[in-house]
């Protein structure tokens, strides 16, 4: 699904854009008439790899409500940026719905919202510790995850500023962009 | 140098003819005109030929003008002009020429300076080239005379190891015949006298040093397959560096040829350089000829301008001459005449002046007349309104009229009908009952005037009140462009009450505005406050909630770095031992220090196993508190739970005794006491509640044996005296 895809390329570029794995672990895919970045670590891309396909599972449920990517600092634990991606899913939608919105409107969409995430380092502040990331996700109440999956807190910014970036729809779904950093003083 | 030369004569034969080409000044000029200017040259020639007769009326024409004479001048003075500037453009030409011919032979020393530095250069490449092929030669001579030789010693070499391994296979089989003779000989001729085995030996000691001396040529034969080995690597060495010297052979070849086409470059880089040199001088020349070409264009033009000029004066000049002959021809009359025309103009200014003025007059009346009709237009306007509402006021009058008419008939109908009754009933009554129907008859008159009166207010009211509606209705006319609701007169009938309500209504609506955008901003303040929050990522709890794989990057950097900092610490601990050892040592060799340290790690100092036993102490004696509080809370719990149920409350004097107490006992001292034996059974000891209860004993535990049945029956015994005394 496009939106998996879009999941994991923009995940790809926020560890790169963020410096939180060296850049020479990337790799250059051309994709939506860009030039994007993704990793070579293996150990992280089996890790994304089971964080995409169960959000598959979720999203044909209509299960999943946000997508957030939290970057935390390794020394004092502490929540550094913090993208979140709302999904909404339109619930009226069915297997036989046919798509009112062309496929080169999506990829438009998804590129404009992949270059704003690039462009978004010139106004975000530099992480000076090393860090690392978790991907959270905000589900229905009632849902049974897993085993290898455990409910977590909601990773707040203390003291943050916070900017919303574009979004873009699919008819099935809507995904908003947004971006929270710790305020430098 | 002979290029140089070449190239100064060149110079030099440039200069001589520029020199000449200059030196004809008139020449230039002329070709230019002749080229370029046909008309102005002919002009001027006319000009120079017929000055002596055309020159008086001409003077007469510029003296009553008074100015073509003067450029004329200008025009004859500027020919001798442009000879000077001419003059002085070939010179600055010729500086120009030199300053270039200068800069031509500064590159020029450059160049030669080059190409002398390129042939010493070429020539020591040369030079070099010729040594490297003599060296090369000799190399290939000694490698070639050093081959044959190494070769030949190998031959010789080889060959001498052939005869030796003969040799020697030859004495190594003579020994073993003269060993097996030997052999044969002890054998068969034991007995022998020794001198035949004294020989014998002696043979063999010969083929012994035979051997030896094999020895030493087969030792020899390896020195010399060594040294034929080395001999192979060098050739191989030489004929490495043979390679190295064809590659440099070839490259030195490359660079000949490469040098051999230079004179030749050489060559037309000068020529190019002459063809430059001629192009540059004729761009130089065609465009100091443009520009003359363009400022003689404009002299041409200018002299055009000025004969069309001098054409237009010729005419004037004959007119006026025209005129004076006229003038000559009416006498004495002239300065008659030019008093007159001076009146008549006089006079035509004046009479102009006041036709101004008229006219300034005529267009203020235009203009007032203007205004005027404006305004009679505005008042027809106002006029025809008013005489619109009145006409509309009549009809509605003549309609009203109409219906007080139709009323007035009516009435006046009912008034006659009422009369006909009144006659009829007069005549239908008698005497008796006249006077009752006359007094009726009046009632009813005076009742209709009284309506008629009343009508008649009425109809008054009805008027002054439609009066008033039509004023109202031409103030609103009027006041439709803007007035507001306050300037409308209210009827003075309900005016005060209305205004209050409204008053009200008014104050009401500027609460609510106020209201309102209080709980807009508040709404927009809260619509804000959400938007932040959303964006910080808040949820409903109730609703959703968070979930995260667990083997995550984050968590597994965290395990990772709480693993480097407890390998940080125990390298630490161990090299905080090694320090201590060290200076406890004070400075002595130690054998097996990371042993040393190891064992005082894992056997702590007195003090650290103290201090670590204290701690342990520590915590064993606070879980034993906990578990004794949680010990002591259960049992309290359990004794109370079980005196609750079963009626009795039992105590642990010691010793396996335990003391019952019933719930229903009447005084505290009412007790039982029961003994636990070695064997397990349960025994009642004797006390003076028991004295008491002794027919349950007998029956329930002397006869039955069985204590719960006694204690229930003592329990029910109490608990029935109890009752029966509450009750």
């Amino acid at each position: 699904m496009v939106l998996l895809l879009f999941s994991d390329y923009g995940i790809n570029s926020i560890l790169y854009q963020r410096g939180i794995y060296p850049p020479e672990s990337f790799t250059r895919v051309q994709d939506y008439g860009l030039t994007l970045l993704v990793s070579t670590d293996e150990q992280l891309k089996e890790y994304i790899n089971n964080v995409i396909t169960q959000i598959r599972e979720w999203l044909m449920n209509m299960t999943v409500q946000k997508l957030v990517v939290v970057v935390k600092s390794v020394h004092t634990n502490e929540v550094m940026e913090r993208w979140q991606f709302d999904i909404e899913c339109d619930k009226t939608v069915t297997a036989d719905t046919k798509r009112n919105k062309s496929e080169k409107e999506i990829k438009e969409g998804i590129k404009s919202v992949i270059r704003q995430i690039t462009a978004s380092v010139t106004f975000l502040p530099l992480l000076e510790t090393a860090c690392s990331f978790d991907i959270l996700v905000y589900t229905d109440k009632d849902l049974d995850v897993p085993e290898s999956w455990g409910e977590s807190g909601p990773h707040f910014v203390v003291n943050s500023e916070e900017v919303r970036l574009r979004s873009f729809t699919t008819t099935i779904h809507k995904v908003d962009a947004m971006v929270t950093y710790k305020k430098t003083d | 140098m002979d290029d140089e030369t070449m190239d100064n004569t060149a110079v030099i034969r440039m200069k001589r003819e520029l020199d000449a080409y200059l030196s004809d000044p008139a020449s230039i000029v002329t070709n230019v005109f002749r080229e370029s200017r046909p008309r102005t040259s002919l002009f001027f020639q006319n000009d120079l030929t017929k000055t002596p007769d055309v020159v008086d009326p001409r003077r007469e024409r510029f003296d009553n003008i008074g100015s073509n004479k003067r450029d004329k001048d200008e025009m004859i003075c500027a020919k001798p002009f442009t000879l000077n500037t001419s003059d002085l453009e070939i010179k600055r030409v010729r500086l120009d020429l030199e300053k270039e011919v200068e800069i031509l032979k500064e590159e020029k020393r450059v160049l030669a300076e080059k190409y002398t530095g390129l042939q010493i250069k070429l020539k020591f490449v040369c030079e070099n080239e010729e040594s490297l092929k003599e060296q090369l030669k000799v190399t290939e001579s000694d490698f070639a005379n050093y081959k044959s030789s190494q070769e030949e010693k190998l031959r010789l070499g080889q060959r001498t190891r052939w005869r030796l391994e003969d040799a020697l296979k030859e004495s190594s089989r003579k020994i073993s015949d003269q060993n097996l003779k030997i052999n044969e000989l002890q054998q068969l001729q034991s007995n022998r006298p020794n001198v035949e085995a004294v020989a014998a030996q002696r043979q063999l000691e010969i083929h012994r040093d035979q051997l030896k001396i094999m020895s030493s040529q087969i030792e020899e034969l390896e020195k010399f397959k060594d040294q034929a080995l080395q001999g192979e690597v060098k050739i191989r060495e030489l004929e490495n560096q043979l390679a190295k010297h064809e590659d440099e052979l070839l490259i030195t070849r490359v660079c000949k040829s490469k040098l051999d086409t230079v004179p030749e470059l050489e060559k037309q880089r000068d020529r190019l350089i002459e063809e430059n040199n001629e192009l540059k001088v004729n761009e130089r020349n065609f465009m100091k000829l443009e520009e003359e070409f363009e400022g003689l264009q404009k002299k041409l033009a200018r002299s055009e301008e000025r004969v069309h000029e001098l054409n237009q004066l010729d005419i004037d000049n004959e007119e006026m001459r025209q005129i004076k002959q006229r003038c000559k021809l009416c006498g004495s009359s002239e300065t008659q005449s030019r008093a007159s025309m001076l009146k008549q103009i006089s006079d035509l200014k004046a009479t102009h002046l006041k036709q101004l003025e008229e006219q300034g007059e005529l267009s203020s009346r235009l203009r007032r007349s203007e205004n005027q009709l404006l305004e009679f237009q505005t008042k027809y306007q106002t006029t025809q309104e008013k005489l619109n509402s009145t006409n509309t006021n009549c009809q509605k009058q003549a309609d009203f009229i109409k219906r007080l008419q139709k009323k007035l008939l009516l009435t006046t109908k009912e008034k006659e009908g009422y009369k006909r009754i009144i006659e009829s009933y007069e005549s239908e009554v008698t005497l008796n009952v006249a006077n009752p129907g006359i007094d009726r008859a009046q009632q009813l008159e005076d009742i209709v005037q009284s309506y008629k009166r009343h009508c008649e207010t009425l109809e008054t009211e009805n008027n002054q009140q439609l009066e008033q509606i039509a004023d109202l209705k031409q103030k609103c006319q009027h006041h439709q462009s803007g007035d507001t609701m306050s300037m409308i007169e209210i009827p003075n009938v309900s005016k005060t009450s209305d205004l209050d309500v409204i008053a009200e209504l008014k104050e009401k609506i500027i609460n609510l505005e106020t209201l309102l955008k209080q709980t807009q901003t508040e709404k927009y303040n809260l619509e804000c406050i959400i938007e932040q929050s959303h964006l910080q990522g808040n949820y409903d709890p109730t609703k959703t909630k968070i979930v995260h794989f667990t083997m995550n990057p984050a968590a597994k950097a965290q395990q990772q770095r709480e693993q480097d900092l407890e390998a940080l610490r125990s390298e630490n601990e161990k090299l905080r031992g090694r320090i201590n050892i060290l200076e406890n040592t004070k400075g002595e060799c130690v054998e097996d220090l990371t042993l040393r340290v190891e064992e005082k790690l894992q056997n702590p100092s007195p003090n650290k196993q103290v201090e670590d036993m204290k701690a342990q102490v520590r915590k064993e004696e606070l879980r034993n508190r906990r578990l004794m509080e949680a010990f002591k809370k259960t049992s309290q719990e359990f004794r109370n739970v079980c005196c609750q149920l079963l009626g009795y409350k039992i105590d642990i004097t010691g010793n396996s005794q335990y003391r019952l107490t019933s719930v229903y006992s009447e005084s505290v001292h009412d007790h039982l006491i029961f003994q636990q034996s070695s064997a397990g059974d349960i025994q009642l000891m004797d006390t003076e509640f028991s004295q008491t209860v002794q027919d349950l004993i007998d029956i329930y535990l002397v006869k039955q044996d069985s204590v719960p049945a006694f204690l229930s029956s003592v329990c029910l015994d109490l608990f029935g005296r109890q009752t029966m005394n509450l009750g």
